[in-house]
């Protein structure tokens, strides 16, 4: 075997060009596929880190998956969650360590003569802390400004640098929002671009019963927050989470659910799916890119197959069966893709950082891209070395050696 | 007497040219004994090529038997005719068929690749070097064939055949490439090899060539028109002494 492989290695030294360009085919197919690979693991990890910094455990149920007259609503747009059903929740569901309505409305806010619009979640005061969202200075809304409706409010890092500029401690301010005036009891610190890539800094919080009362006027609810104790009670969570809602919203056997409940792991492969399809693409160019590098290969060693008759015909002579000729040319192959492979493997290596850099793409070289490439190209030249190698193997050795 | 190295009965080969049939030998029936020297001599087209192709199992009869060391060649397969030539036989070609770019000695170790048990690399080696040494190489063993002569050429094909040891060394056109001076040194080589027992057949259509065998077989029209032994055989170390004792003449006068 090593004879056989020594011998394969001499043959693509004798040619070193017409290797290295056979191999060209190769090298460009696997590093795309490294730095394509490179680029969904890069975005889902990415991904991965923002909802993560939504907080842990969480599960969102939405309102208003509603057939009416045989059209279906799209989730949240028909508000039929109820605060009776946000008091079940907090009473019954168990292994739930926070939950939280979610009263969403944009509104102008003005501070002595800024002005803005921004984003005003009315949440519950266990909020912050399933979000681990901390302030930096000032104290959480209380239990009882949220039985109150009280006119306070929490402000993001970016709406208090807009309305009071930078370094100035916002806490104990009144701003008005759609006119009505708030008194701001705490700064939040700030968080960072979110999963939309939207600025999750560009917010006010503030009791979930303010936001209704003062703000939006609704009786209903389009979401809750829930998180749960431990990553193991999610599935128990959203179970019951269904079911009290079922039965709450007297929904009979059989009947679609008039509200969904969805996990993080539900949200992170929603936006995955995205990066999915990018991968697919890549995966389809790259795999086109690695078949025309196989018939390059199958092409030279077809030339080659044909340059080497005679001596094809002296080893058959001296009494190499036809496998051992099969053996020889197909080793050869697999040499010219494995080294196009490992070639391709380092460039992928090379091109995924700088495409980090110059294109601020996220990527990561995952082992398993890597052994996939490598394997992939081992079979490129079996496939593709086979059947040049079984026209050697077959020839007659008389021919063979009468060949000029 | 033991039992032949090759029995041809009534052997025949016909081969399809387009719609043309060829009938290339049509019907032979020879033996060849261990330790003969025998020549095939014939103009093209006479059949000895395919009887050289034949006898080397590089081809099947179409009819008619074969016998190479008592095995029947026809019912052989591809493999197994592989096998026995790697064995049995050892091949000398007139345009020497060597591997180029590479040298003599792996050029020497080429058979022992694919016998079966495999040999380990470092017998080979000694093996390749011995056969080198009888063809009188010892010192060219890590030349290329475009390092070397044509006569050295040859005597590497030469060690080649012989390096597995086998029943049958068979030369085509050995001397054709050759000058009168080499082609008879390499003749003194059979003459050698044959002094020690090794059965030696070649092909040939030089006359003064097939004198320096002990057998020759004319063939014409694809069958044996005569078979004879050689009366005045020439031996190869006389006549290289005659060769120089003429040049020597020649340079004196």
């Amino acid at each position: 075997m090593f004879a056989v492989f020594k011998i394969a290695m001499r043959a693509l030294r004798r040619n070193i060009l017409r290797s290295f360009l056979t191999m060209l085919g190769i090298i460009v197919g696997i590093s795309a596929v490294i730095v394509g690979v490179s680029m969904g693991t890069g975005a889902k990890a990415e991904v991965d880190k923002r909802i993560a910094s939504m907080g842990q455990n969480l599960l969102t149920v939405m309102s208003g998956n509603m057939s009416r007259g045989g059209v279906r609503g799209g989730f949240g747009m028909q508000p039929n969650l109820t605060l009776a059903d946000y008091e079940a929740i907090r009473k019954e569901i168990s292994g739930i360590t926070a939950v939280s309505p979610e009263v969403r409305t944009q509104g102008q806010v003005a501070a002595g003569n800024q002005n803005t619009s921004v984003q005003v979640l009315g949440v519950s005061a266990e909020y912050l802390a399933a979000r681990s969202w901390n302030l930096s200075s000032g104290d959480n809304f209380s239990e009882t400004d949220v039985r109150n409706a009280n006119k306070v409010c929490l402000i993001g890092a970016t709406t208090a640098k807009t309305l009071f500029g930078e370094n100035v401690d916002p806490v104990s301010q009144v701003i008005r929002i759609k006119g009505a005036p708030f008194t701001i009891v705490g700064s939040l610190e700030a968080k960072g671009s979110g999963s939309f890539g939207q600025d999750q800094d560009d917010i006010i919080l503030m009791p979930y019963t303010s936001a209704m009362k003062r703000l939006s006027g609704d009786t209903r609810l389009r979401s809750f927050f829930v998180q749960a104790a431990t990553p193991q009670d999610i599935a128990d969570v959203q179970a019951q989470l269904t079911d009290l809602l079922r039965q709450r919203h007297q929904i009979t056997e059989g009947k679609d659910d008039d509200f969904m409940v969805r996990t993080q792991q539900e949200t992170s492969d929603f936006f995955n799916a995205n990066n999915r399809i990018m991968t697919i693409l890549i995966g389809f160019f790259a795999g086109i890119s690695l078949v025309v590098g196989g018939i390059g290969i199958m092409n030279i060693m077809l030339v080659s197959v044909t340059e080497r008759t005679r001596e094809i015909g002296i080893r058959l002579a001296v009494g190499a069966r036809g496998r051992d000729v099969l053996l020889q040319f197909l080793t050869e192959a697999v040499l010219l893709s494995v080294l196009g492979g490992v070639l391709g493997i380092a460039t992928g290596y090379w091109l995924a950082p700088l495409l980090t850099k110059f294109a601020e793409f996220p990527t990561l070289i995952s082992n398993t891209s890597v052994a996939l490439a490598f394997t992939v190209s081992a079979i490129i030249g079996i496939v593709f070395g086979f059947f040049p190698a079984l026209k050697a193997a077959r020839l007659d050795p008389i021919d063979a050696l009468r060949y000029e | 007497m033991s039992a032949p190295v090759i029995q041809l009965e009534d052997f025949r080969k016909t081969y399809t040219s387009g719609e043309v049939e060829v009938h290339a030998v049509q019907g032979v029936t020879l033996a060849i004994q261990p330790g003969e020297f025998v020549a095939i001599m014939g103009a093209s087209g006479s059949g000895k090529s395919t009887m050289m192709n034949t006898l080397g199992c590089l081809d099947r009869p179409s009819s008619g038997r074969f016998l190479f060391d008592g095995v029947n060649v026809g019912e052989l397969n591809r493999d197994e005719l592989a096998d026995l030539r790697n064995r049995k036989i050892g091949f000398v070609f007139q345009g020497f068929n060597l591997l180029s770019r590479t040298t003599a000695l792996e050029n020497v170790e080429l058979p022992m690749l694919y016998c079966r048990p495999g040999i380990r690399g470092s017998v080979q080696r000694d093996l390749a070097e011995k056969a080198l040494a009888l063809v009188g190489l010892a010192d060219r063993a890590e030349h290329t064939p475009s390092q070397l002569s044509g006569g050295q050429q040859q005597r590497v094909a030469i060690a080649r055949a012989l390096v597995n040891q086998p029943k049958l060394l068979l030369a085509d056109e050995p001397t054709g490439n050759l000058d009168s001076r080499t082609s008879i040194e390499i003749m003194g080589i059979f003459q050698q090899l044959n002094a020690q027992g090794i059965t030696v057949v070649m092909v040939t259509h030089e006359l003064d060539i097939s004198r320096y065998c002990r057998r020759v077989v004319v063939m014409r029209d694809g069958l044996v028109r005569s078979d004879e032994p050689v009366k005045d055989r020439l031996l190869a170390t006389e006549e290289l002494a005659t060769l120089d004792a003429e040049q020597k003449a020649v340079q004196l006068a």
